[in-house]
């Protein structure tokens, strides 16, 4: 039969290029797609086109100016540029989120998957010591890590991770547990397929939808979990510039200079939204059928 | 009695995650760097001043004894002294409790008093302007931090127009924005949730059967639906109170309400551990027992559901 490359025709695509191709169609996704990663390239190359000692200068002098063609966000109550600012403050929310995600994912593959797929009483050893750290507030948990650990970015990196991976853990042993018995996987035992090829091959491609979707989502919560700790004053230590920090350094000059507030929080506000219609986009298009 | 011995059940299975959580607290702070001791002594402590310190402390003795011996006065309802202020973490935590539960008590019933109705109205009018608009809101309020818009609510609502107090905590009347703030994430999960799960039983069997022998539209809802769609929705209650629990952290520190979070903050920067582990152990047990009331209650308005094993 002759191969017809009809636009909308998805029969002869690989299952990645389906759910890109189903991902694509889905406005609001691809629009949460394209600002998050101007936003990413913007923030993480901001070293290379805005001088660092803008974000540490001060200027008494030129304090509290309002957005203006120098200072595009304007300046704060040390008169440092606050467009610098908010620019290196999201490298670092970003990407300490993404740091967090990652680890966090891959404790939870690790210790979901052994628990997945081994079953039996390493099962049960492990899920109830994942219970262990979802009993507590997922914030909660982070601050007494930190109060534990001491200050500073790399313990809250640790302890936000440490907070959020046996969230993923269960996901991924659900998943497993979901698969593991599927005929087309029994049918690969049949034929005598080895346990790693049955791994890697039938259920890591078939099980990670659901995995991916949730850590796209748990991005968006670790990026309000850092702001947040960061505004309580026990994340990332000012003067680094952070946005929950830029936050609360500014938060009694907020009232006076209302860009001061406006700014780096419509930053976080999107962020997480652009990422929230990103996961809502990819569980729709990993899992047609559960568009209503 | 089967129920008796499933509510015993899961109160036992409190306690290993009680020992494990503060056993967690115990283990990292035994590697972290620093001697509280002298932290809490000065620069200008001696040598022997810090050593009295640490005997009067109990931490002296090896890891494991301070952890029985911590575990032990827990038993007895002792959960220590603050080290930097001297007072006694229950009594202050029981002191600071009711201003926590107030504003989350009162947060949790907002997101279901306005979230569920609605939920409900979206689903019911699906894909019509008012769902959109709620979806739209519930998408913005669940992006937003908590702290962000209880900041900015308390500066545009309280200090420009003067309509609520900014702060402090003991009234009804400052208890509003406060509880509006912390609901506002949870409300948006509550409208999608509530929504998602209306939509769900909507295209069950029955609910055609109930379209086709000529029922009215408002009876099927109310008669057909709603008890089935209602159901994941109260569960999901449940599971909102740790979330709230955990997001009033936030909320106390903008409106500076004397709570147990603010209470946990404090300690926090200044690692002082006994209150942290205090709070952390009760905060535990208290979602726990939540979660139980929850599951119990889930079978009392759904026969269907069978608490087992």
């Amino acid at each position: 039969m002759k191969k017809k490359n009809v636009k909308g025709n998805i029969g002869n695509k690989s299952q990645w290029a389906m759910v890109w191709f189903r991902f694509r169609k889905n406005k609001l996704a691809m629009f949460g797609l394209i600002m998050i990663c101007i936003l990413l390239v913007l923030s993480v190359t901001s070293s290379l086109w805005i001088d660092y000692s803008r974000v540490y200068t001060q200027n008494m002098v030129d304090r509290f100016q309002s957005p203006n063609a120098e200072h595009w966000f304007g300046t704060d109550q040390y008169g440092r540029d606050l467009f610098a600012r908010v620019m290196y403050g999201g490298k670092i929310s970003l990407s300490a989120g993404l740091v967090v995600v990652a680890i966090a994912l891959a404790l939870g593959v690790v210790v979901g998957g052994a628990a997945g797929f081994f079953g039996g009483r390493v099962d049960t050893i492990l899920m109830r010591l994942c219970d262990i750290f979802l009993a507590v507030p997922r914030l909660l948990l982070a601050m007494a890590i930190v109060s534990a650990l001491g200050q500073g970015t790399e313990k809250m990196l640790i302890a936000l991770s440490i907070s959020t991976f046996p969230g993923f853990a269960r996901i991924v042993r659900a998943s497993i547990l979901t698969l593991r018995n599927q005929e087309y996987v029994e049918a690969a035992k049949c034929c005598g397929t080895s346990s790693s090829r049955i791994i890697f091959k039938h259920i890591i491609p078939n099980g990670m939808g659901p995995v991916i979707v949730s850590a796209t989502l748990a991005l968006g919560g670790t990026i309000l979990g850092i702001a947040a700790l960061g505004f309580l004053g026990i994340g990332v230590v000012p003067p680094t510039p952070e946005w929950g920090t830029i936050l609360s350094e500014n938060r009694t000059n907020i009232r006076y200079y209302p860009y001061l507030g406006l700014i780096p929080g419509m930053f976080i506000a999107i962020s997480v939204m652009c990422l929230n219609f990103v996961g809502d986009g990819l569980r729709d298009a990993l899992d047609p059928r559960t568009k209503n | 009695m089967a129920m008796g011995k499933y509510i015993s059940k899961r109160i036992l299975l409190l306690i290993p995650v009680i020992i494990g959580i503060s056993l967690f607290i115990f283990f990292i702070l035994s590697i972290a760097p620093g001697d509280p001791a002298a932290l809490i002594l000065g620069a200008d402590a001696t040598e022997a001043d810090i050593q009295a310190k640490r005997v009067e402390m109990g931490l002296d003795k090896p890891i494991l004894v301070q952890y029985i011996n911590y575990m032990a006065g827990v038993l007895k309802g002792d959960f220590g002294k603050s080290w930097y202020n001297g007072y006694d973490v229950m009594e202050e935590f029981l002191n600071r409790l009711p201003n926590t539960l107030q504003l989350g008590l009162m947060a949790m019933a907002i997101s279901a008093v306005v979230g569920i109705p609605l939920g409900v109205i979206a689903a019911v009018k699906q894909y019509g302007v008012f769902d959109y608009m709620t979806l739209v809101f519930a998408m913005i309020f669940s992006s937003i931090p908590t702290f962000w818009f209880g900041l900015m609510a308390q500066i545009y609502l309280c200090i420009k127009l003067g309509l609520l107090p900014a702060t402090g905590g003991g009234s009804f009347i400052h208890l509003i924005l406060p509880a509006i703030t912390l609901s506002a994430a949870q409300l948006a999960s509550q409208v999608r949730m509530t929504r998602t799960s209306m939509l769900e039983v909507m295209k069950q069997d029955y609910v055609r059967t109930a379209r086709a022998k000529g029922c009215s539209e408002r009876r099927i809802v109310v008669r057909h639906v709603l008890r089935n769609g209602l159901l994941p929705v109260v569960t999901s209650l449940g599971g909102s109170f740790a979330t709230i629990i955990g997001g009033s952290t936030v909320t106390e520190s903008v409106f500076a309400i004397p709570g147990t979070s603010n209470m946990l903050i404090n300690a926090v920067k200044v690692r002082d551990i006994p209150v942290v582990m205090g709070v952390l152990i009760v905060i535990a047990a208290f979602v726990g027992v939540v979660n139980l009331l929850v599951d119990i209650l889930y079978t009392v308005i759904d026969p269907r559901v069978k608490l087992g094993t």
